[in-house]
């Protein structure tokens, strides 16, 4: 498989969002605004990509039976550094997600790839896996961001085209289950004849 | 090459130095943000004060306030050396999502000059809108003497309006308000307001916001 194919796979056949369906919990929590939710994907993209590299790259020193700890280990270090600069030189973006960037170390796609698919790859091709699913994370949570954001505060990246407030509801957790739900049907009926 | 083995050798040898060199790479981005952060937090701090008291000259002096065996961070702007022109306090109550931090501005006369908003974390659409400066909300608090108003909301018989079904951040935002003012007033050395300083019921209810 090619790096390009590898990194489509991610975005498309593999979305971790619509098709994989982890990391359910910053999916639905930091998505009340497109940007935020871009904040957020962008961060794990980071953490997932780096990760996925070392990972593979030591993955072959380290015995199967403390692989899980040793892993979290690895990623809890990224993420922490990932804060630490975030808290430095990007403070606005760091408080709307604040409590949700420590989070990522649980979040299921980061440990996930790093058991399917980094532990037996090259390091080039496990950063591409990393990137891909990072996109398709980042694209999903802008796009679920977004229409929580025109339908529940009238606004398009921030910008207040409605002069008003929108539909509340999609604000609040249960709007995001309602898009999200929504948004997986559709992505899964667009891509339904390509594999 | 083959998987290591997981011989009890091998696995302590590898989790060692994997934590040592995590551990290490922390270290250093931790020295290397250090002071950035600090830096940060001072300049917000420092925002916040600018936006909550009439102009002063120099830098604002710190102290704190000792009150119910909690530490309340007391700015004093001051004009010259000796005319104080307003106190900037910060205080904090328990909102709807967390806890509300503010930066409550006093005049010299005892007047709320402005108020700010350093962390929250509200409903956004909802209570979040305590933190557009140009609300009736906010606004009303400029130019209030808590000596002569009620802060509480309208609702618990008090002068202050509510936002719109965020009643519990209202609640919570003027119990703040209310907070730092009787810091104001141990800080100028007078007895805090007994009549309007009990805490109004935060989170009871439920069924507003």
């Amino acid at each position: 498989m090619s790096k390009w194919d590898l990194i489509k796979k991610g975005i498309i056949k593999d979305n971790p969002t619509f098709v994989l369906v982890l990391g359910m919990c910053p999916t639905l929590g930091t998505t009340t605004s497109a940007l935020n939710g871009m904040g957020m994907g962008l961060a794990t993209l980071v953490v997932l990509t780096l990760s996925n590299i070392v990972i593979s790259a030591v993955a072959k020193y380290i015995p199967d039976k403390v692989r899980i700890p040793s892993y979290i280990v690895i990623i809890s270090a990224f993420v922490t550094m990932i804060q630490l600069l975030m808290q430095a030189y990007l403070p606005s973006l760091y408080e709307t997600l604040g409590l949700f960037i420590p989070l990522i170390v649980v979040n299921c796609i980061v440990l996930g790839r790093a058991e399917a698919f980094a532990n037996k790859n090259s390091v080039a091709d496990s950063a591409c896996d990393g990137l891909g699913i990072g996109l398709g994370f980042t694209l999903s949570l802008t796009v679920i961001g977004l229409i929580r954001e025109i339908l529940g505060s009238g606004s398009f990246f921030g910008w207040n085209f409605l002069g008003a407030d929108g539909i509340l509801v999609f604000v609040l957790a249960p709007g995001a289950f309602l898009v999200l739900g929504l948004l997986m049907a559709l992505f899964n009926k667009l891509t339904a004849g390509r594999n | 090459m083959a998987k290591m083995e997981s011989s009890l050798k091998n696995m302590l040898l590898s989790l060692g130095v994997i934590c040592l060199v995590c551990a290490g790479l922390l270290a250093i981005v931790n020295a290397a943000t250090e002071k950035k952060i600090a830096r940060v937090m001072a300049d917000k701090t420092a925002r916040a004060i600018a936006q909550v008291v009439p102009a002063f000259d120099g830098a604002p002096l710190d102290t704190t306030v000792v009150l119910d065996g909690r530490e309340f961070a007391v700015h004093k702007a001051m004009e010259g050396d000796s005319v104080v022109v307003g106190y900037a306090i910060e205080s904090s109550t328990a909102g709807f999502g967390g806890p509300i931090n503010l930066m409550v501005g006093f005049s010299a006369d005892g007047e709320i000059y402005s108020t700010a908003v350093i962390s929250h974390s509200e409903t956004p659409g909802l209570g979040a809108k305590m933190t557009d400066e140009t609300s009736r909300f906010r606004t009303q608090f400029q130019g209030m003497n808590p000596a002569e108003s009620t802060l509480a909301v309208t609702k618990d018989g008090g002068d202050v309006d509510a936002i719109t079904a965020s009643t519990i951040t209202s609640r919570a935002f003027t119990a703040a308000v209310q907070q730092a003012y009787n810091v104001y007033l141990t800080a100028k050395g007078e007895e805090p307001d007994a009549v309007s300083a009990a805490t109004p019921q935060v989170g009871e209810g439920g069924s507003d916001e």
